[in-house]
């Protein structure tokens, strides 16, 4: 377990190293100078000079990149000239609400969805399935940042249960609960389209499983049908599921743009947003190097679970 | 003497270990393997699952390539990638029929395909021909227009022979022919086989696990065990004398009163 | 040898009406061509200027006059807008769709069918781009490219590449492996010829359902784009940026941004609905019914309990079987599986099922303890007693305490049937928890003790290894050891050698004979082997096509077959040490369970047949003591 957890540690290098490759390539895109598209209005002819100079603009890809990764590697993510400060420090900050958001509505798309699965395929054909195949349907169709809109709409402005947007409030704000209080609409809207790929995959993963010959092995040894569906079909799905959940992460992480716009939630994803707006080059690619960097590390957590669960992988 | 019609020599053949974050050993499925086949006889090649009979028979026709070792063909060394004559001459019948016939195509294009692509008939000689083979397999020609999910087990075999049939090639090896059917639909295909050699003269190398069906088939047998041929012997010999510790395990291993107790 | 007559399986249903039995799929259908057909229509359709301002009516309600779904904040009109929003979006959802799907595809085809480092290198650049979270990377590219319907399209497709090339490659490397790409490069095939002729068109399935499921998001997506004002720009306008610019109006008129997302909703919906269907439709083991979930029992109809009538059970014996019928209900076809099967087993003794697939043997043995999966399977009558007790129609909490406990099983393939990430101790010890009431650590012991007596050599560490690391053979020996664990009365054995070497094969059922005198359990044995039955049976039943067609002890069975089917099945089977025994075949298949003949099911394949076998049903002529043939002629010599 030990050597495979380092072997699959090693193998993240490369995929740092391409996430790298492809962001410089997408910067290499920017059509006309990209001295001056990232300086924006904020170009002077001195400044804008200075920058085509750092950036290595004069010399070939390969140097530029070299140039541009070394950089990286020592924390130095270039300046954003819309807030005049540098680039990691101001990722650093938004990068803990978004994992915050990301997470909580990860935890819940996991249990909501395995749960939704579980009882869809065990109740197959009957109403609690149909009634859960319909809502995933909807769940997975709906737009989340409309979706958003509609439960501000209905909680926020209508009930008054939740706050309408932020991390906490304003006055005398702070506290665990408050935090909750802000968390709970966004992380749900965040967390509906996730819920429905993990419930309608841990349905049809179940299906396939109970009918393997193991299970009716299990059955022939007598064991109840409780016994059947957590111990033997359940944990043999999860082996499926896990890498899904990994990959959702994705989704929830990308998802996290527009619910952070719609709650005005202080994360990256709305950093992200504005600074494509406002064209700051150097803090939209900042930001997509910090996450896509989060998103390989939490993949790589979901293979080594997937690996504790499944003996039959290679040490 | 005259050559043998098919000659293998020394055939090596491993796979794995070229992982490139895992050293795994590599598997030797056969390891310095030699057989010849003459012209019109049936070779048996009896073994356990792992011994590697599967690997040498797809070896013979072309299906994967030695590593080491050299094939003839009536005396003439075969080139690593084989001609479209030695396809002519040599033929294949899969053990799993069914997934042997791509599904999504008709039986008639199943069995044009030999003839367009060996032979280049014509359309029209094209069409006679495949249905000239549905009648020596014993097939109604109405089945030409169907797919392969229509067909039994024991009809697309017959398909399959039919498909190898199709360039009259005058060897061909099949790789556990019948140990995917029922006894009784086994029988059929083992008649049709001893028909058609019958009829044209054709050269068997008949791979099984079963060593009653190669006693009933086969001129001569070799066992193999681990990658290799531990005995070989005319049939008669080996089944009346085995004289390898490993023959005589296998053959005292086949279950059965009915040697002492049929009388059909 | 004539030529074969069988009639062959009525062809499947054609693909569209298979279609239009999906209801849900139909009514996604229908969404979908309603609201494409408006947006195809919209230039025709009697609606105003989608960019006439009409400040006066800015922000009129829904169903106010002259605007039926209102008017924005510069008074444009709603349902216009909407229209003409919808044509935008369906138009980039789907040129983005299908770029998406010609790149990935391509890539994934080229990919899998090169292999070598073609493969290692497109694969990694693929995954490079799997590593990105899905709407960053979209949101990178717009960034370096500014704002605009154009970039936003081309950023969704980028993104979307990766599946495409994932599943196609995927699928390529299966079906280059294929049998039938082997047959056809035999047959004389170049790479092109295989290409088009043998991969792609088995590949399309896998395109379309890739396309039909990502479409929805690409729809999604673009729209997300332009909500976050970085997809259309305005007068441009499609759905995604209609909701966006209503969001900040939210709370004054909702409805303008309500509208557009609901218009969205609708269309995914419809995309996700016909998506579905799609799938069922191509997706093979979706198409065949394939997913539904077997019940925890067999399920027995409700006059079976009554119709447990016939012959009384003998009374020396242990379990009785009478006039059992299992049925399968697949497609509103039936399947007669089993047909009034009837037999007693004695204490100790084994009894052998032989047959040929398709016989009914091994449903005959899973019915006893309600294995038989539901659907399609059901007991439709007889009755089953062990000890006295009737099986059928008991709770299934009295059921599953029989299970492995009084009657225990053994299955064919030991890989398939034992639970992969259990070490095979903790599954032996699960049935014995189950029916003994024992610690953990004592079942363990057992398991061990199990473990050594069906010799398993270093039992004490073998007990924690997981199925997969251990030999067939020795898979078989816990699939023995598990069955001996609550030392049952009744042994039932479906096939337990079959998928074995015959030197294991040997070693196996040497085991189970030992095992069966020194315990004096039951064995009923289910084999298509006679070789197997005259090492291990005292009696031996033959099926054909659902029912019993002979019976007797296996000595006088194979010395004297009384059943035509029996005398002709012995016939096909070489025997070792006869090669000169001229091989007999039987014509034809068996029929199929449910077109049966009237009178004998084997008159077809039969060498005796006479007019009189095609008539009524035939009985199980009584031959003498413990021996029964099903055939008219049993008598004649």
């Amino acid at each position: 377990m030990l050597s495979y957890a380092l072997r699959r540690l090693a193998m993240i290098v490369p995929v740092l190293l391409g996430i790298s490759v492809i962001v410089f390539l997408i910067m290499a895109m920017i059509p006309g100078d990209p001295a001056l598209a990232i300086l924006g209005s904020f170009a002077t002819p001195e400044n804008t000079a200075q920058l085509r100079q750092d950036l290595g603009l004069d010399r070939s890809l390969i140097e530029q990149y070299a140039v541009w990764l070394g950089n990286l590697l020592q924390g130095d993510f270039g300046r954003s000239y819309s807030l005049n400060r540098p680039v990691l420090d101001e990722v650093t900050e938004r990068l803990g609400p978004t994992l915050l958001l990301a997470g909580a509505s990860l935890i819940l798309c996991t249990i909501l969805g395995l749960a939704a699965g579980v009882v869809s395929a065990v109740r197959q054909y009957g109403w609690q399935d149909k009634a859960l195949t319909l809502a995933v349907l909807v769940g997975l169709s709906t737009p989340s940042f409309w979706l958003g809109l509609i439960l501000v709409l209905i909680f926020s402005v209508g009930l008054r249960w939740f706050p309408v947007s932020g991390m906490y409030a304003i006055y005398g704000g702070g506290g665990l609960t408050d935090l909750l209080h802000h968390l709970a609409l966004p992380a749900f809207t965040l967390a509906v389209v996730a819920t429905g790929v993990i419930a309608r995959l841990t349905r049809s993963t179940m299906l396939e499983v109970l009918r393997q010959d193991f299970v009716r092995t299990a059955r022939a040894k007598g064991v109840t049908e409780r016994t059947v569906i957590l111990r033997h079909a359940l944990r043999n799905a999860l082996v499926n599921i896990v890498p899904i959940i990994g990959i959702q992460t994705g989704f929830v992480l990308g998802g996290a743009v527009y619910i952070e716009t719609v709650f005005q939630w202080p994360g990256i994803g709305r950093m992200l947003v504005t600074a494509i707006s406002t064209r700051d080059i150097l803090l939209v690619q900042g930001g997509v190097l910090v996450v896509a960097a989060c998103y390989v590390l939490i993949n790589l957590a979901a293979d080594l679970i997937q690996h504790m669960l499944d003996p039959r992988i290679g040490t | 003497m005259t050559h043998a019609l098919l000659e293998a020599a020394d055939l090596h053949k491993s796979f794995g270990g070229d992982g490139w974050f895992t050293k795994r050993q590599p598997v030797h499925a056969v390891r310095g393997v030699s057989i010849a086949v003459r012209p019109s006889e049936t070779l048996g090649i009896v073994g356990e699952s792992g011994s590697g009979k599967s690997t040498l028979a797809r070896m013979l026709v072309g299906l994967e390539t030695p590593d080491s070792g050299t094939i003839r063909m009536e005396g003439h060394a075969v080139a690593k990638r084989r001609s479209l004559d030695f396809h002519r001459q040599v033929q294949f019948v899969f053990q799993d029929a069914s997934s042997a016939l791509n599904p999504r195509k008709t039986i008639r294009r199943i069995l044009e395909d030999p003839l367009n692509h060996l032979l280049g008939l014509t359309r029209s000689r094209r069409r006679e021909r495949v249905e000239e083979l549905m009648a020596l397999v014993h097939l109604r020609p109405e089945f030409l227009d169907r797919y392969p999910h229509e067909f039994s087990g024991g009809q697309a075999q017959r398909i399959g022979i039919a498909r190898a049939l199709a360039a009259k090639p005058r060897l061909i090896v099949l790789d556990e022919p019948v140990s995917a059917l029922d006894v009784s639909i086994q029988a059929q295909i083992l008649l049709l086989l001893k028909k058609l050699q019958q009829e044209f003269g054709l050269a068997y190398v008949f791979i099984s696990h079963d060593l009653a069906v190669v006693e009933t088939l086969c001129d001569r047998v070799a066992v193999m065990r681990n990658g290799e041929i531990v005995e070989q012997a005319p049939r008669t010999t080996l089944f009346s004398q085995p004289r390898h510790p490993y023959t005589k395990t296998l053959l005292a291993s086949v279950p059965g009163g009915l040697a002492d107790t049929a009388t059909a | 040898m004539t030529a074969t007559t069988t009639t062959l399986p009525a062809a499947r249903p054609g693909t569209w009406a298979r279609f239009g039995r999906n209801q849900l799929a139909v009514a996604g259908g229908l969404i979908l061509a309603a609201v494409a057909l408006l947006a195809i229509a919209a230039p025709l359709l009697p609606l105003p200027d989608p960019n006439a301002t009409d400040l006066p009516n800015r922000l009129a309600p829904v169903f106010s006059a002259g605007h039926l779904l209102g008017a924005d904040h510069l008074g444009r009109d709603m349902l216009s807008r909407i229209v003409w929003g919808t044509r935008v979006s369906l138009a980039v959802g789907l040129i983005a769709a299908v770029t998406a799907a010609v790149i990935g595809s391509t890539i994934g085809i080229v990919a899998g069918f090169c292999g070598r480092w073609v493969d290692g290198v497109l694969m990694r650049a693929i995954d490079m781009l799997m590593a990105f979270p899905y709407l960053l990377l979209a949101l990178a590219i717009v960034a370096a490219l500014g704002p605009g319907l154009l970039n936003a399209l081309f950023a969704i497709s980028i993104v979307n590449i990766p599946f495409f090339a994932r599943a196609v490659r995927g699928v390529t490397v299966g079906l280059k492996r294929r049998d039938y790409v082997a047959a056809a490069r035999l047959s004389g095939q170049g790479n092109l010829t295989i290409l088009t002729g043998e991969i792609l068109p088995n590949l399309l399935p896998v395109i379309v359902i890739t396309f039909s499921t990502t479409l929805g998001w690409m729809i999604l997506e673009t729209a997300g784009l332009s909500f976050l004002g970085l997809g259309a720009q305005p007068p441009q306008a499609d759905l995604g940026s209609m909701l966006g610019e209503g969001r900040s109006l939210l709370l004054v008129a909702p409805h303008i941004a309500l509208i557009p997302g609901l218009v969205i909703l609708l269309v995914v919906i419809g995309i996700n609905l016909v998506g579905d269907g799609i799938r069922d439709l191509v997706d093979p083991r979706l198409a065949s019914g394939g997913l539904v979930r077997p019940g925890p029992a067999t399920a027995v109809a409700c006059d079976a309990i009554r119709q447990q009538a016939g012959n009384p059970a003998a009374p020396d014996a242990i379990l009785s079987v009478r006039n059992l019928r299992t049925h399968f209900l697949l497609n509103e076809e039936r399947y007669k599986a089993v047909d009034d099967v009837s037999f007693d087993l004695r204490p100790g003794e084994c009894l052998g099922i032989v047959g040929e697939s398709g016989s009914g043997k091994s449903v005959t043995a899973l019915s006893l303890l309600g294995l038989v999966p539901t659907p399609p399977g059901v007991i439709v009558g007889g009755s089953i007693r062990y000890r006295g007790q009737e099986l059928l129609g008991l709770p299934l909490p009295k059921l599953q305490e029989l299970r492995g406990n009084r009657i225990a099983f053994i299955f064919q393939d030991p890989l398939g049937t034992l639970n992969p990430l259990m070490t095979v101790g903790e599954q032996i010890v699960e049935t014995i928890t189950r029916h003994q009431g024992v610690t953990h650590a004592e079942a363990l012991t057992h398991a061990i003790g199990l473990m050594d007596r069906v010799r398993i050599p270093n039992a004490r560490d073998r007990a924690s290894a997981y199925p997969h690391e251990l030999s067939g053979g020795q898979r078989q020996r816990i699939g023995i050891a598990m069955a001996l664990a609550n030392d049952p009365d009744i042994i039932i054995a479906d096939e337990p050698t079959t998928a074995l070497d015959v030197t294991i094969q040997a070693e196996v059922l040497k085991l189970l004979q030992d095992l069966r005198r020194e315990r004096d359990t039951a064995l009923l044995f289910i084999t298509h082997d006679f070789g197997v039955v005259s090492e291990l049976c005292d009696r031996v039943m033959v099926m054909y096509a659902g029912r019993i067609v002979e019976t007797g002890t296996t000595a006088e069975v194979l010395r004297d077959p009384r059943h035509p089917y029996t005398r002709r099945l012995m016939a096909c089977v070489p025997v070792l040490g006869q090669p000169e025994r001229a091989l007999d075949a039987i014509p034809g298949l068996p029929p199929a369970v449910n077109h049966l003949p009237p009178g004998c099911h084997f008159a077809d394949r039969c060498d005796r047949v006479i007019d009189r076998c095609r008539i009524g049903s035939i009985p199980l002529e009584d031959l003498g003591p413990g021996r029964s043939s099903r055939c008219i002629r049993a008598f004649e010599p």
